[in-house]
């Protein structure tokens, strides 16, 4: 024992041992946290999932996300063969899009991009309506369903021949939150409240909501969930504004939000901020905007320097983060296309 | 200064360096603002107060126990282990992150509490009973 109190008994040995252990361990949890990405399943071109871990626990939920993703494989299949039945006919019949700035119209596409300036805020709106749910996609950065593993919005866009995308949730920062996507479930580690409510949308292409933790993300998908979207929060329930408390800052700032207006009719909502030319919308004006435009379910995505509309090969929005500007790296979109 | 009053001064200058660092730091946040990181201080502030009062508050004096530094050393460092893990809880939380690491600070932190107080409890023991203690220099 006298040994032990002699050793750290010299002046500053034990302070500055403890200041280089905690600036280690400290800058190694930021980097893990900020910047080291991790691959769980990667995504092939035939949508098959193949794990890409060594970490044994790791192995172990993603051979159960295997075994899920097994189970609503035949979802999927059921979907596809009913949904992409449809698509075949309406693709037959397909005519030459008609396409502007900021619209595109084909047989089973109509997207009308609206820019609004208003109460020194820019914000953009797109009009979405499409004749079959398979039109609303997702997809992942590098086809990688990971932790930091990120693109700009444009290139996953461009890489999934979208016509339009907007960032989605952002999920690879974190490491909870229900993640499902196609039909496959990813993730289901649920928040903690306030904000532990996901968006879903169905087969059918209706959205709602639920409380992560509640239902299991296999039941969810059992009762027909295609997409989940964990960031939140919900803005607007059965056509009215339905903010409720939430740790994610109501201060105006860049935002990020999807909305449904009616069956396979949907607004899509990105706002500048931080910028001389737009201060950015506080959530309560984001929700109003979209209740204003008929949305009768509307959740927040993630916003920020995140915030990004691309459209017909381009970025229309101005993406910054108040310091630079420019397209953020980010880990999902959600886009339409054939 | 003696060894009490030094105490008090490090604890207070860093529970007031704490409040500064979290309201710049909440300039940069867009708003958003972290219960761990506004709360930082508070652990400082009652860990200062905790160590000052029970060392002051002592029928014996226990600093002359060679083991009195290593106390000392262990309590400060799980005040500052779980400090630090509130910093990055806070950091992480304003960025809207989350990692499965930062928890480890709080339990080591925590560790390195009850430790610190086990060794308090065995030196008292020392003092009170008189015995010939490998802790204490003069005995």
């Amino acid at each position: 024992m006298k040994k032990l109190c002699n050793i750290f008994k010299g002046k500053y040995i034990w302070a500055i041992a403890m200041a280089v252990i905690l600036s280690t361990s400290s800058a190694y949890t930021l980097v893990d946290a900020f910047i080291l990405p991790k691959s769980y399943v990667v995504i092939d071109n035939d949508q098959k999932n193949s794990v890409d871990n060594t970490d044994p626990q790791e192995n172990t939920t993603e051979q159960q996300e295997s075994q899920n993703s097994q189970d609503s494989q035949d979802l999927q299949n059921t979907q596809d063969s009913s949904g992409s039945q449809d698509t075949q006919d309406s693709q037959d019949s397909q005519t030459e899009p008609q396409v502007t700035d900021m619209s595109y119209k084909d047989n089973n596409i109509s997207i009308s991009i609206e820019k609004v300036t208003e109460n020194g805020v820019v914000y953009y709106a797109a009009d979405v309506q499409l004749s079959d749910i398979s039109y609303l996609k997702t997809a992942f950065a590098d086809n990688t369903f990971g932790k930091n593993v990120t693109q700009p919005v444009s290139e996953i866009a461009e890489e999934n021949q979208a016509i339009f995308a907007i960032n989605g949730d952002y999920y690879g920062f974190r490491d909870t939150g229900l993640i499902i996507r196609n039909g496959e479930l990813y993730r289901d580690e649920a928040r903690s409240a306030p904000d532990n409510q996901a968006l879903t949308v169905n087969q059918d292409g209706d959205l709602g909501t639920v409380t992560e933790g509640e239902v299991s993300g296999e039941s969810l998908i059992s009762s027909g969930i295609w997409q989940s979207f964990s960031f939140g929060p919900v803005l607007a329930e059965d056509g009215s504004l339905a903010l409720t408390n939430t740790k994610v800052s109501s201060r105006a700032n860049p935002r990020t939000a999807i909305g449904q207006i009616d069956e396979l009719h949907y607004i899509f909502i990105v706002a500048d901020g931080r910028s001389n030319e737009s201060n950015g919308m506080t959530l309560s004006e984001l929700a109003q905007a979209m209740v204003d435009r008929g949305a009768v379910t509307a959740y927040n995505l993630d916003g920020g320097g995140s915030s990004a509309m691309w459209f017909n090969g381009n970025i229309i929005n101005n993406p910054t983060d108040g310091r630079h500007s420019g397209e953020r790296s980010v880990s999902d979109i959600i886009y339409i296309g054939n | 200064m003696s060894k009490l009053n030094k105490t008090v001064v490090v604890y207070t200058f860093l529970a007031v360096f704490a409040v500064i660092f979290t309201k710049i730091y909440g300039l940069f946040g867009h708003g958003v603002t972290s219960l761990w990181m506004s709360n930082m201080y508070l652990v400082l502030v009652g860990g200062g107060a905790v160590i000052f009062l029970t060392i002051k508050g002592l029928a014996v004096d226990i600093t002359d126990c060679t083991m009195f530094r290593l106390f000392y050393n262990i309590y400060n460092s799980g005040i500052a282990i779980i400090v630090n893990g509130m910093l990055l809880k806070g950091i992480l939380e304003i960025a809207g992150a989350t990692s499965g690491i930062v928890v480890w600070f709080l339990y080591v932190g925590t560790a390195f509490i009850v430790c610190a107080v086990l060794m308090l409890g065995y030196m008292l023991y020392e003092k009170y009973y008189k015995i010939k203690c490998i802790s204490c220099k003069d005995r």
